[in-house]
């Protein structure tokens, strides 16, 4: 029904991961569980799917010998996202 | 989705991306003491060197280490005392509001906020080394000035205009040295009252209720 808004932001929880990846070079998944208050079964299943669209890169490295997962938007999740945020923007004030 | 629950989902996340590219937790009262301090430093280093610090200049650094032992003593009280309220009531501030902060980025502001500072103080340390007083609260202005600018886009946007006080000041004591008392007590005493009291009315004060 309407143009430009992207299926994959849909649920609240993707709009803030993607917001987070758009304005920190990097960010780890403790971080991001901590700041979007979720568990971690929500965000690894939502990153996981964002992964599969090539929305998002996973960088796994090994930091005092502890696991450390961190992500970053990649160019086609950056230009996704701004398409779905106008396309929001246009939606909200046509509802004016 | 309905429009009303977009614009839900939106504000939701303008808040995620505020607590992420701002570091809006800086204590007010602590910067009205930074300038508290500041004066009283400035109070207690006339009293030892005289009116117009005549007592300051007779010396280089390289000359008598220990003419300056005062004045190195003062700064590092005032700059000690101000970093470690500084610390204190903003980590106070930041447990009051309850929400997460971006290490990363209270990292990138405090480095934004140093490395000027840093070289000011180098230029300092030569300049005293030397004996060439006349610019020495001209570069601590400047600098510091500059460090506040680069470190303001990563906290409130009015600390980028007091940044350019500070660098404005500090242009008008390199112009005239006679002044330079007067006007890095203006900046570093009178501009942090007022900045800090600013600080405190309009962001601070709802977070003590």
């Amino acid at each position: 029904m309407i143009e430009g808004l992207n299926k994959a932001f849909e649920s609240r929880l993707r709009l803030g991961i993607m917001g987070l990846l758009m304005v920190n070079d990097y960010i780890s998944f403790a971080d991001m569980k901590e700041n979007l208050g979720a568990t971690d079964g929500n965000i690894a299943s939502h990153t996981t799917a964002l992964e599969k669209m090539k929305y998002l890169a996973v960088k796994k490295e090994f930091v005092n010998k502890k696991p450390l997962t961190s992500y970053s938007i990649t160019r086609l999740g950056r230009q996704a996202f701004q398409n779905h945020l106008m396309a929001l923007e246009t939606i909200i004030k046509s509802a004016k | 989705m309905t429009a009303a629950k977009h614009l839900e989902n939106l504000n939701a996340l303008k808040l995620i991306l505020d607590r992420n590219t701002r570091f809006l937790s800086l204590s007010g009262v602590s910067c009205i003491l930074a300038g508290v301090f500041a004066t009283l430093g400035m109070i207690t280093a006339t009293y030892i060197y005289g009116a117009e610090w005549e007592l300051f200049t007779s010396y280089t650094l390289q000359e008598s280490m220990e003419a300056f032992i005062p004045f190195f003593v003062i700064a590092s009280g005032v700059i000690g005392l101000t970093i470690g309220c500084c610390y204190y009531m903003t980590k106070s501030n930041i447990r009051k509001k309850k929400e997460p902060i971006n290490k990363e980025l209270l990292k990138n502001t405090v480095i934004n906020i140093l490395i000027p500072i840093l070289v000011g103080g180098v230029l300092c340390l030569i300049a005293l080394w030397e004996g060439k007083f006349n610019h020495l609260a001209a570069y601590m202005l400047i600098f510091y000035g500059l460090g506040l600018f680069s470190g303001g886009k990563f906290i409130y946007n009015d600390i980028k205009i007091v940044g350019l006080v500070f660098v404005a000041l500090g242009v008008v004591s390199y112009l005239h040295p006679q002044w330079s008392i007067y006007l890095w007590t203006i900046g570093f005493g009178l501009v942090h009252i007022i900045y800090g009291a600013r600080i405190y009315t309009k962001y601070e004060r709802n977070l003590q209720a």
